[in-house]
């Protein structure tokens, strides 16, 4: 599975890798007096074949995070790692073919290219790649998203729900070990976000992709399998199996 | 104030835009400036040397010429120094003889030839105020006798000329002849030489009489006056000595006889190189037009703010024309300063290629300075003016919504204005035929264009679109087809130019998509790739040369890596983008091109007028040669072409080479001819012609000019033969006479012996050489034709003919393939000039892509940090911005040249016959232009690309 510059974390052994992981992630911003510490040594792992949703108030460090583990920012010290690689070892061209091959995004808004339809967008990693999906695959995406009779409209003629359904897409169509997504439903109303939010857990389910979600939302968080909580750059929580509501008295209680 | 300050600030924040913008409008006024201040410093330099050249004396006396070249005026009598010596108040005389193409021989047999004209003079030794100091080196003496003669200090010791040694010395009229070096001079300044560029050699008097005059007489007498004496009087009792046909003048005249001689070539050059500083300013204009609409597009939502904040609509397009304002004065102010150097820098090279005096000087009028302000503030504003009208349209409501697009208003319609609007528009267009001034043509055209479009508008919007196409046709067909003079038909030309240009301008935006669509495709990166093997096989080649070279001890060889490092660059760049043409990343580029049609238009408009007026160059300048060819294949009869072969058209040698010619068993029938711009004048119309002399009798066997009709019984000293235009725009045919004027005052009635098709060599009128040599006082020989003797092979005709010509280094003897060779690549080194001037046009048209894909990369950042996030490599990114370069590169290219082929094919159906009567179009030359062009966009996207991929990914996904 891992073909790109496979170096084996220490103590990893010979199980199964997870999908992410960091070990002691930290990032500062600045220097000296005005430094601020975004990440503070984090250690967390998110297991394959799991939906699961990063938590915590603005500030908390969330987005750095997930930036990091996707190999869209550095850190300071630490490492990550995707499945047995590590990300820190990688030159920028690596990473971003490791993002290609590796990693899929979906982000909270201007997830897709205005001038491309919306086939194109979603196989746009594969020919970014110079790949083609022989294999059906992407026709079992395109059938999940739904959108056999829109996929040759700009995103523009689009409404959000069916775009972020798009982004998804594209995410899934190169059949990445990890997808990231930063806010999937943050610019959406309640009724698209929920079924842009069951989609991934059928994507999880059904097709056992693995999905990183960062979210502020408890109701977004509600779908996960597992939520993180973060705050001033340390993981200071967890619920397995989240429910809304639990995640909503979790923050409380870490709010006070 | 508070707007003032965001100006400002706009302006700072974003540099690179600003400086790429005022780049333009820089290089246009530096180039407008520098071409003022040199050619003032021309004027002024010629101004003093017309003062050096023409001091001392008070009077002259010299024949009267009613029209013509000076120096093909009858000579001045040998006994009228005597006589005017006699006048009372007349202190001394010094009668002058001045001849061109007088050219010493070194001591290798090489002619010492000058940059500018080799000019033989006689020893002022009468003159209490000679102009020529002889060199005070101990053995330096004035040349005495027919076996002497003196040169000009610089000269000598350039070409190692030895004073007491003798050497051989080119004369008008008795060939060569073998003189001793007796001294050195300086002329006009015994401390510096003030020979722009010439050489100069000088004889006794009476030497210099036979050797240059042949015997005839002076070419002037000056007259130096005794203290107090009145110089009115003097010059009324000298008159009165005076036989017909002479004159006398007094010196300021003939100052000022010289100064405008130089003026008038000098106003030329000026022109010249006005036409092109305009072409490069028009270029700047699209740009400034383009970077001013793009930039208000991509602040929309601070526009909006602002008025959403209260600011009147007034007040924002305040900002932006105080934007403009600040980049037109940066502009100017360092495009003038950037004009003088440039003005400087031309002093000093003309100055190291000898051609002009030491020292710069810099004339700073102020029409300079007013001109270039009004030009560059004027463009910069002019350009600026629509986008910033268009920013005060924009609502407030963008600032609070996300999809607000700046769209062009609609105009309300009102057919009865529009109607009127355009009658005045189509009647500003027909005044300008019957006001007989192209002045108002330019600027009436203009007018018409502007006042059928804003009229056509208010009827109809896509009507409003085609409207200055079609009013730039009609002006082209009226310049085609009218009977008008030949300046109102090259202003016509040049404004139905300029309005088709904008016309172009109008349409091309609906273009602009499928031209995008089609062109950013495979076959396109296919192109690319060969491109660059064939580059890649060219950087190779000019390395292996490099390399040979400085092997063979030629260190300067290595600046030849300079070249093969730009070729090379070139090559890597077009063989990189291929992939660009098969992958996602090449789709993206060509949506983005198609993406904004009106933007990629006026970007590629830039590039097309550049184009455009290559192209054009290209089919006239290919006309010209086919032409040449077709002639020098019928008409070219004789087998030796002997001659200068450096297109001075005043470059002359002696007559004895042709008189040696015919000495030689190798050659039989050896011709002369000679050419005068202004030979005689038509006594009933007062129409000065020009007219070549030759021997009519033998001509045919020569130069054939493809008569309709020739009637040898008529031929004779005063016969003339004739082109069939000049031949019917007079209702003349054989046997006609036609009474004219020579300079000499005689008026001759001539009669018209032949009436010939093809103008090409002979010009419209050839006359008799020997009615030449009774009329002109020049008699050195222009050019010579000759035949081949029977049964001699064509290397013993070269070898008789080069004994001959050898003790003339400058002349060349062809053969008719030679010849037709040497007259194409005079052609070719014509449109060299034309298209290094037309280079910075398209220079400039490069940095206007570069500012559109750069701000085009600017507004796109937050798409570009997606697809970078999505697995984009940065080389991927490089090559799709790139690719976008190619695309509207290519689309100006293809436009430009499509548009030339138009302009060069109405250029030579208007270039008389005389001179084009073939059309050519040469497709390969216009293909390649459109691969350069392609090149061109790779190299204008270089930085944008760069600055693309060096996005950081997380800034730019946040990027708002």
């Amino acid at each position: 599975m891992t073909t790109l510059s496979p170096s084996t974390p220490p103590g990893a052994g010979t199980a199964p890798h997870p999908a992410a992981r960091a070990v002691g992630a930290s990032k500062v911003y600045g220097s000296g007096d005005t430094a601020v510490r975004a990440l503070d040594a984090v250690d967390v792992e998110f297991e394959p074949g799991r939906f699961s949703a990063i938590m915590g108030p603005s500030g908390s460090g969330k987005s750095t995070l997930m930036h990091c583990m996707a190999g869209l920012d550095d850190l300071t010290e630490g490492r990550v790692y995707i499945g047995g690689t590590d990300l820190t070892e990688l030159s920028d061209h690596e990473l971003t073919l490791l993002r290609r091959e590796k990693v899929g995004f979906v982000f909270q808004a201007f997830n897709l290219v205005p001038t491309l339809t919306a086939i194109e967008n979603i196989t746009l990693p594969l020919d970014l790649a110079g790949k083609t999906s022989d294999d059906g695959w992407l026709d079992q995406v395109i059938g999940t998203i739904g959108l056999a009779d829109r996929l040759s409209h700009r995103p523009s003629e689009l409404s959000g729900g069916q775009q972020q359904r798009v982004a998804v897409g594209r995410a899934l169509a190169s059949r990445p070990d990890i997808i990231f997504a930063d806010e999937p439903t943050g610019n959406l109303d309640s009724r698209s976000g929920s079924e842009i939010l069951e989609f991934m857990q059928h994507a999880v389910a059904e097709l056992g992709q693995t999905i990183v979600m960062v979210t502020h939302d408890p109701n977004a968080a509600g779908f996960s399998d597992r939520a993180v909580f973060l705050g001033d750059g340390r993981v200071v929580s967890e619920l397995v199996d989240p429910t809304a509501d639990a995640v909503l008295d979790r923050m409380k209680s870490l709010g006070d | 104030m508070a707007l003032l300050r965001l100006t400002v600030k706009n302006i700072v924040d974003k540099k690179f835009r600003f400086l790429l913008t005022t780049l333009a409008v820089f290089l246009g006024v530096m180039f407008t400036s520098g071409v003022f201040v040199f050619t003032d410093s021309l004027r002024s330099t010629f101004g003093d040397l017309s003062g050096d050249i023409e001091s001392g004396y008070d009077l002259a006396v010299r024949s009267e010429i009613p029209f013509g070249q000076r120096l093909q005026a009858a000579p001045v009598p040998l006994d009228v120094p005597d006589q005017v010596q006699e006048v009372d108040g007349v202190a001394a005389v010094q009668p002058r003889v001045i001849e061109f193409n007088i050219i010493p021989l070194r001591a290798d047999g090489e002619a010492a030839q000058a940059q500018g004209p080799n000019i033989g003079v006689n020893w002022e030794d009468m003159s209490p105020d000679s102009r020529l100091f002889l060199t005070d080196d101990g053995v330096s003496r004035p040349p005495a006798g027919p076996d002497e003669f003196t040169m000009d200090v610089d000269a000598a010791a350039e070409d190692d000329f030895v004073v007491g040694e003798r050497y051989r010395v080119q004369s008008a009229d008795a060939g060569i002849v073998e003189l001793e070096l007796v001294g050195t001079f300086s002329f006009a300044d015994p401390e510096e030489n003030a020979l722009v560029g010439a050489k100069l050699v000088a004889f006794d008097t009476a030497t210099a009489v036979s050797l240059l005059n042949d015997g005839r007489g002076y070419d002037d007498v000056t007259v130096f006056l005794d203290e107090g004496a009145d110089p009115d009087a003097v010059s009324a009792a000298v008159s009165d000595q005076l036989p017909e046909g002479l004159e006398v003048v007094s010196l300021e005249v003939l100052v000022d006889e010289q100064t405008d001689n130089f003026n008038t070539i000098v106003n030329q050059f000026q022109t010249f190189l006005l036409v092109f500083a305009s072409v490069i300013l028009l270029v700047s204009a699209f740009i400034i037009y383009n970077t001013f609409t793009i930039v208000i597009g991509q602040r929309i939502r601070e526009l909006g703010l602002l008025r959403a904040l209260g600011a009147t609509g007034k007040q924002v397009t305040g900002t932006v024309i105080g934007e403009a304002l600040l980049v037109g004065v940066v502009a100017t102010v360092a495009g003038i300063a950037g004009g003088i150097g440039l003005a400087a820098f031309l002093q000093w090279l003309l100055a190291r290629l000898d051609f002009g005096p030491e020292g710069v000087r810099l004339p700073m009028e102020p029409r300079t300075f007013v001109l270039s302000a009004v030009i560059g503030i004027g463009i910069t504003l002019g350009s600026a003016i629509w986008p910033a009208l268009k920013a005060r349209r924009v609502s407030p409501m963008a600032a609070l919504r996300d999809d607000v697009r700046l769209t062009s208003h609609d105009v309300a319609r009102r057919p009865a204005v529009g109607g009127l609007l355009v009658a005045f528009g189509v009647a500003a267009a027909a005044i300008q035929f019957v006001i007989d001034r192209w002045e108002l043509i330019l600027l009436l055209s203009p007018l018409a264009a502007v006042l059928i479009y804003v009229g056509t508008s208010r009827i109809d919007p896509l009507l409003a679109r085609f409207s200055a196409l079609a009013l730039g046709s009609v002006l082209l067909i009226v310049a085609l087809v009218a009977d008008l003079g030949t300046s109102i038909v090259l202003t016509l030309l040049g404004a139905s130019a300029l309005i088709i240009f904008l016309g172009v301008n109008l349409l091309s935006p609906l273009l602009a998509r499928p031209a995008a669509q089609a062109i950013g495709r495979k076959p396109t990166a296919v192109v690319m790739g060969i491109v660059g093997a064939v580059l890649g096989a060219a950087t190779l080649a000019l390395l292996v040369l490099t390399v040979t070279q400085v092997a063979e001890g030629t260190p300067a060889a290595i600046l030849l890596l300079i070249p093969t490092a730009a070729v090379g660059f070139a090559a890597y760049l077009a063989v990189d983008v291929v992939p660009a043409g098969f992958r996602v990343n090449g789709l993206m580029a060509r949506q983005n091109a198609a993406r904004t049609p009106r933007r990629t238009a006026s970007t590629a408009a830039a590039l097309m007028i550049g184009l455009a007026l290559v192209s054009a160059a290209a089919v006239v300048a290919a006309s010209l040669k086919a032409t040449f060819r077709d002639t020098l294949n019928d008409s070219v009869a004789a087998d030796w072409f002997v001659w200068t072969g450096n297109g001075d058209p005043n470059a002359a040698f002696s007559n004895q080479v042709a008189v040696d010619l015919a000495q030689l068993d190798e050659t039989t029938e050896v011709a002369s001819y000679r050419f005068a711009d202004e030979a005689f004048r038509t006594t009933d119309d007062d129409k000065i012609h020009d007219s070549l002399a030759a021997d009519l009798s033998t001509l045919e066997r020569h130069l054939d000019p493809d008569f309709v009709e020739l009637d040898r019984s008529l031929l004779g000293p005063t016969a003339t033969l004739v082109h069939e235009d000049f031949a019917s725009d007079r209702a003349m045919g054989i046997g006609s006479t036609l009474e004219v004027e020579f300079i000499d005052q005689s008026v001759e009635t001539l009669t018209v012996a032949g009436i010939y098709t093809d103008a090409t060599i002979l010009g419209n009128r050839v006359i008799d050489l020997e009615l030449w040599d009774a009329k002109f006082s020049a008699t050195q020989d222009q050019f010579v034709s000759a035949l081949s003797a029977e049964g001699f092979g064509e290397d013993e005709v070269r070898s008789a003919i080069d004994t001959v010509v050898v003790d003339y280094p400058q002349v060349r003897a062809q053969t008719k393939s030679e010849f037709q060779d040497d007259q194409e690549q005079q052609v070719d080194n014509f449109l060299i000039v034309i298209n290094v001037l037309l280079a910075l046009a398209i220079v400039i048209a490069l940095l206007g892509v570069a500012n559109t894909l750069a701000l085009s990369v600017f507004e796109r950042t937050r798409e570009l940090g997606l697809v970078r996030a999505v697995g984009m490599t940065t080389r991927q990114m490089r090559r799709m911005v790139r690719f976008e370069g190619v695309i509207v590169s290519v689309f100006g290219g293809v436009l430009g040249v499509l548009l030339g082929v138009v302009f060069g094919l109405a250029a030579v159906a208007i270039i008389p016959d005389s001179f084009i009567n073939q059309l050519s179009i040469p497709v390969g030359q216009l293909g390649l232009y459109v691969v350069l062009a392609a090149i061109a966009g790779l190299v204008a996207a270089y930085f944008p690309a760069r600055r693309a991929s060096r996005l950081n990914v997380l800034e730019a996904i946040a990027h708002e």
